[in-house]
């Protein structure tokens, strides 16, 4: 800080800042995280559908007559619950979300594959359960890329 | 038990003052750096509930630093995410606010910086640390400090210059 100019700059952004209104004392401490999150009920669902699937999966295979039939869709909604869980993302994360939980389901990786072959609705349920716990790995992965890479 | 609790009580009045004191600085050196103001309080929020947290076994040179540091990382970090992970949709108007009045230039210009010469200079200037202080909480040489702050006074002046 030697010359005036540079003086002046310092000085003009102090008075800006000076300037700038703070919010109202009682909203500078409110006592809990600015994103709050609700695992508890999350994993409750998370468990509730597990259980529900499993069932109703058993039920459908009857139905059908076929392994993992089409028209079963619940075992997606788990999947889709376990990805996003406790990542906390946009429609446009959640996009992503989905096309890595889709592409685990496919590639099934071990030990999604062995349990894909478990019978009834715990198989139905069971494979896309591992495969959504990598995908939620791997969003949580690119997450911390991009704090890292731009931040 | 009962001192136990006393003790975690008279830590956290502590540190709750400490953090009131600070807080007008840090907000506004959010501010500068570019947060809007909601962005700034969750951010100051997260600090304070993780200055809770942290053990009183180590303590800081400068709660304001830390407050700032940690703050400023914060909302960097989440300004990230929304950025990548947020449909553009909700992005419209969640820039920082226009700064329209002629005395603000600075700020203008000062958001132009990178928001390494942006921290510094704003850690130095409108939170009050000393070059010793922040170059202890970013983890830089001293040296580093006071370069980054004669470039970063520098490219201010140029900016402002042309302006005018």
């Amino acid at each position: 800080m030697t010359t005036p100019s540079e003086q002046w700059i310092v000085g003009a952004l102090r008075q800006a800042t000076d300037r700038m209104a703070l919010p109202p004392e009682s909203r500078w401490i409110r006592g809990h995280h600015s994103t709050p999150h609700a695992p508890t009920i999350a994993v409750v669902g998370i468990i509730a559908i597990f259980i529900v699937g499993s069932w109703s999966g058993s039920v459908a295979e009857r139905h059908f007559a076929s392994t993992d039939p089409g028209p079963v869709v619940i075992d997606e909604v788990l999947g889709m619950l376990v990805t996003l869980f406790l990542n906390p993302v946009g429609w446009v994360g959640a996009f992503l979300g989905f096309l890595l939980f889709r592409l685990s389901d496919i590639v099934k990786p071990f030990p999604a594959n062995k349990l894909e072959q478990l019978h009834g609705g715990i198989g139905v349920m069971a494979d896309d359960l591992m495969a959504a716990i990598y995908a939620n790995l791997a969003l949580r992965a690119v997450i911390a890329a991009s704090n890292w890479i731009i931040g | 038990v009962t001192a136990i609790a006393v003790d975690t009580m008279t830590e956290r009045l502590r540190w709750e003052a400490a953090y009131r004191s600070a807080f007008p600085r840090v907000y506004r050196g959010l501010l500068a750096l570019g947060a809007r103001p909601e962005e700034a309080e969750d951010a100051l929020q997260d600090a304070f509930l993780k200055g809770l947290e942290r053990s009183s076994d180590r303590p800081v040179a400068s709660v304001d630093g830390w407050v700032f540091v940690v703050a400023s990382r914060g909302w960097r970090g989440r300004r990230i995410r929304e950025r990548v992970l947020l449909p553009w949709t909700l992005l419209i108007d969640r820039e920082a606010p226009r700064l329209m009045d002629a005395s603000y230039d600075v700020l203008s210009s000062l958001r132009k910086l990178p928001l390494r010469q942006r921290r510094i200079v704003v850690a130095r200037y409108v939170v009050g640390l000393s070059q010793e202080q922040t170059a202890e909480l970013f983890g830089i040489a001293r040296g580093t400090v006071s370069a980054t702050t004669t470039q970063a006074i520098a490219a201010l002046r140029r900016h402002m210059e042309v302006q005018k």
